[in-house]
């Protein structure tokens, strides 16, 4: 192999397929990328076996071929090189010559065959929709994603295509989001997957860094789902199990529906949560004619109290919430007024913004 | 607040381990006893009649044999010790709202408030110490003065079962005959470091120059000079039930090194759900899960993992506790002991469940611990503990005082008696 390549862009593609080098790894394969050229084209690749991402880009190719360097060596080299542009050969044995003006690596590579087979997809069976949508359905979730590995199935965002619907939930078991879009795929196209934490976290720093108006078109093979959007592609593998039926922790109704300013009612709680000590973790909301007033409590630090003026005259009641979960859900769900549905104070509050097919389910602890 | 005119009460169990020992197990009591670890480890301590003998702290029990050839040795059960604190602790609280365990076995207590009643402190300590040895039946040393740092230096005069007040004018005269080196804080590198200065009893220290201790000492040449005058202003803080325990942990001397993996992996599930069965009886989560391990030779690693949430059962931890095992794999050479212990605890802050899994998990749970609570240990229990209990724990049935119990076998908690 023997290619010619712009610095800048090779670097950028660097960047990208990174997320998925292992650091430290009992296969040293795993800590290498893979180069392999197409006509004028080359492709950057990089697997921890659970999640790969490959990256696209311009090459002068004199001689086709495919090799595996070390990452993180070969992404330092590249940023420290004196001129725009470089050359990089395979020589015998896998030793890789990279020049570049005056300075000359030799780095020690691995032959392809090593290489994890990163899952390929047909495109007919994909689907597509556009990035900002994407992104907002994984922001609105990713919070309450569990980080329990004991239970796996819930350490990542379920999603389910149905009836020209996508939906997106995830749990922890204490508290629930739940996203809904239309999307335009054959009605008939139905899926049920879990896409673990770690490919979303991954997935989201990508797709930050892509324009606004593209689109991403997503495929699911067997245990596997890939996501491609412009010259990259990040493959995961799917968690296997069975979501739990989420549909029935979602309260259907309520008897107290209160309308409060977004804005205020996170202020407020933030303001207040100061005084909740991490070993109690609990604010608590008093619900009383026309007023709610939140506090918390920690002993040997003190308390704090704030009012808000609400539409409420129901009975009073109070009811604890750990003060991270509220935040979470307001700090992303994008809207200027939320509307609280509870019931009392042992049961699931949900809170759903002023439009759009989104709600929060949270539990509340005792108080 | 003023400082001046507080009453500090600083009081110590005698021989505490030992003492609890002996109450819980009449057959123990004026004989001498040592507390050791679990299985093959050192005297944690030793009751005042195998002092006698000169039996010490950190001796290997072989070493008490041979000064005391009648000397039993009693496995150390930290539950129990912590649940006798908890009950010494509610007897302080009815005298003092403020009361400060420093450690498992003292505590400081404030009793500026009672001490101006009839008769004094004296009279307000005595009937403390006539509760905790009616009650609890153990005795403990007492010291009285004006401030932390004096009442536990006046605690360590008489002992066991003392009780000492430091006056104001008694202060100096006392110092004048203390080594630098039996002041609370001053250990053996420090104390050395005073001595080089020319400074070794501790009023040489209250009467030593700040400027020059501060040169040598820098930040804490100003605490040693108060320290030397017997100054302190540190209030007796208020401690709650929490705080006694900072981690839940247990470890585990195998009755035979050994590099199985599977009885290890068995083992570290037993000490799992001990931990957890108490943390849950504690009312507590936590999120950090602590491994050791020690081998053959004696070289021991600990690792740790932090989880972003908390958990509590012995299903939870073991998960934690075997993932950092796996990092100990392959094994270089035989395993000694193991230990398991979760830091980082709250109190279970009463969060609700939506999922029905996990309701129907929390009601197993409680299920088995209330059997295992009326029951005995274990008497449910995960059926992969068979491995351990098959390579050498003895099931649960009372041993007598006195009884012999074949080398190589212990059981998981409570005293083994060995002769």
């Amino acid at each position: 192999m023997k290619i010619s390549c712009k610095k800048e862009e090779f670097s950028k593609g660097m960047h990208i397929v990174q997320s998925a080098i292992s650091s430290k790894s009992t296969l040293p394969i795993l800590t290498n990328i893979m180069i392999e050229t197409t006509d004028k084209e080359i492709v950057l690749s990089s697997t921890n076996l659970e999640l790969s991402v490959t990256c696209v880009i311009k090459a002068e190719i004199s001689k086709p071929g495919a090799t595996t360097i070390p990452g993180r060596k070969l992404f330092e080299i590249v940023r420290e090189l004196p001129s725009k542009e470089f050359d990089l050969e395979v020589t015998t044995n896998n030793q890789v010559k990279l020049t570049s003006k005056n300075a000359v690596y030799k780095l020690v590579g691995m032959s392809k065959e090593d290489f994890p087979v990163i899952p390929q997809f047909s495109e007919s069976s994909s689907f597509s929709m556009k990035k900002d949508m994407l992104e907002e359905m994984i922001r609105k979730t990713r919070f309450s994603v569990s980080t329990d590995e004991t239970r796996y199935v819930l350490c990542g965002i379920y999603m389910s295509i149905e009836k020209g619907k996508i939906k997106m939930v995830s749990t922890d078991g204490r508290r629930l989001s739940f996203i809904q879009n239309s999307i335009s795929v054959d009605k008939k196209k139905s899926l049920k997957l879990i896409i673990p934490n770690k490919a979303v976290v991954e997935l989201m720093k990508i797709l930050e860094q892509l324009g606004d108006d593209i689109n991403v078109s997503i495929d699911v093979k067997e245990n596997q789902i890939s996501f491609k959007a412009e010259n990259i592609t990040i493959t995961s593998r799917l968690i296997d199990g069975q979501f739990p039926n989420y549909e029935q922790v979602i309260p259907k109704e309520s008897k107290v529906k209160l309308t409060l300013k977004t804005e205020d009612l996170l202020r407020t709680t933030r303001r207040v949560a100061l005084m909740s000590s991490e070993k109690s973790q609990s604010v608590k909301y008093s619900f009383s004619k026309k007023s709610l007033v939140i506090s918390a409590k920690t002993q040997d630090m003190g308390e704090a109290q704030d009012k808000l003026d609400v539409s409420f005259d129901g009975e009073d009641f109070e009811i604890g919430y750990n003060p991270v979960f509220i935040i979470d859900v307001l700090n992303n769900i994008g809207s200027e007024e939320v509307t609280l549905e509870l019931t009392n104070s042992l049961n699931p509050c949900v809170i759903k913004p002023s439009s759009g097919d989104y709600l929060a389910v949270i539990m509340p602890m005792r108080v | 607040m003023s400082t001046d005119n507080r009453t500090v009460l600083h009081i110590d169990m005698n021989a505490y381990f030992a003492s609890v020992e002996q109450q819980a197990n009449p057959a123990l009591r004026g004989k001498p006893v040592i507390v050791c670890g679990e299985g093959r480890t050192v005297v944690t301590t030793a009751s005042y009649e195998a002092r006698r003998y000169g039996i010490k702290t950190g001796m290997t029990p072989r070493e008490a044999g041979r000064l005391c050839p009648d000397v039993i040795n009693v496995a150390g059960d930290m539950e129990k010790y912590v649940d006798t604190t908890r009950r010494i602790r509610s007897i302080l609280m009815e005298f003092s709202d403020r009361v400060e365990f420093f450690s498992i076995d003292e505590a400081f207590v404030d009793i500026t408030a009672s001490a101006g009643a009839p008769g004094g402190p004296a009279k307000v300590v005595g009937s403390m110490k006539k509760r905790i040895r009616e009650d609890i039946g153990i005795t403990c040393s007492a010291g009285i003065a004006s401030n932390k740092f004096l009442a536990k230096l006046a605690s360590g005069m008489k002992k066991p079962d003392g009780l000492v007040i430091l006056n104001k004018e008694d202060i100096s005269p006392v110092m004048e005959g203390l080594d630098v080196g039996e002041l609370c804080g001053v250990g053996r590198k420090l104390t050395k470091a005073l001595n080089s200065v020319g400074i070794r009893t501790a009023k040489e220290l209250g009467d030593a120059p700040t400027g020059m201790l501060t040169k040598h000492f820098g930040f804490w040449g100003h605490v040693l000079k108060r320290m030397g005058m017997g100054e302190d202003n540190s209030p007796v803080s208020m401690s709650y039930d929490d705080d006694i325990v900072k981690s839940v942990g247990h470890s585990y001397t195998l009755p035979v090194n050994t590099s199985d993996v599977d009885v290890l992996k068995s083992f570290l599930l037993m000490l799992s759900e001990k931990v957890g069965f108490r943390m849950r009886r504690y009312g507590m989560m936590g999120r950090t899960v602590s491994l050791v391990v020690r081998y053959r030779d004696f070289r021991t690693f600990s690792r740790q993992f932090s989880l972003k949430h908390y958990i509590s059962t012995g299903t939870e931890i073991y998960g934690v506790a075997g993932r950092i095992f796996s990092k100990f794999l392959p094994l270089h050479k035989p395993v000694r002991l193991l230990g398991v212990s979760v830091s980082n605890l709250i109190v279970d802050g009463g969060q609700g469940v939506l999922l029905d899994s996990y309701r129907s998990r929390e009601a197993i749970t409680r299920a088995v611990d209330s059997i295992n609570a009326k029951y005995g240990n274990f008497t449910v229990k995960p059926a992969s503990l068979i491995i351990a209990e098959r390579f050498g724990i003895l099931p649960a049935p009372g041993i007598s005082p006195g009884r012999h119990v074949k080398s190589g076998f212990c059981r998981p908690r409570g005293p083994v008696v060995k002769k």
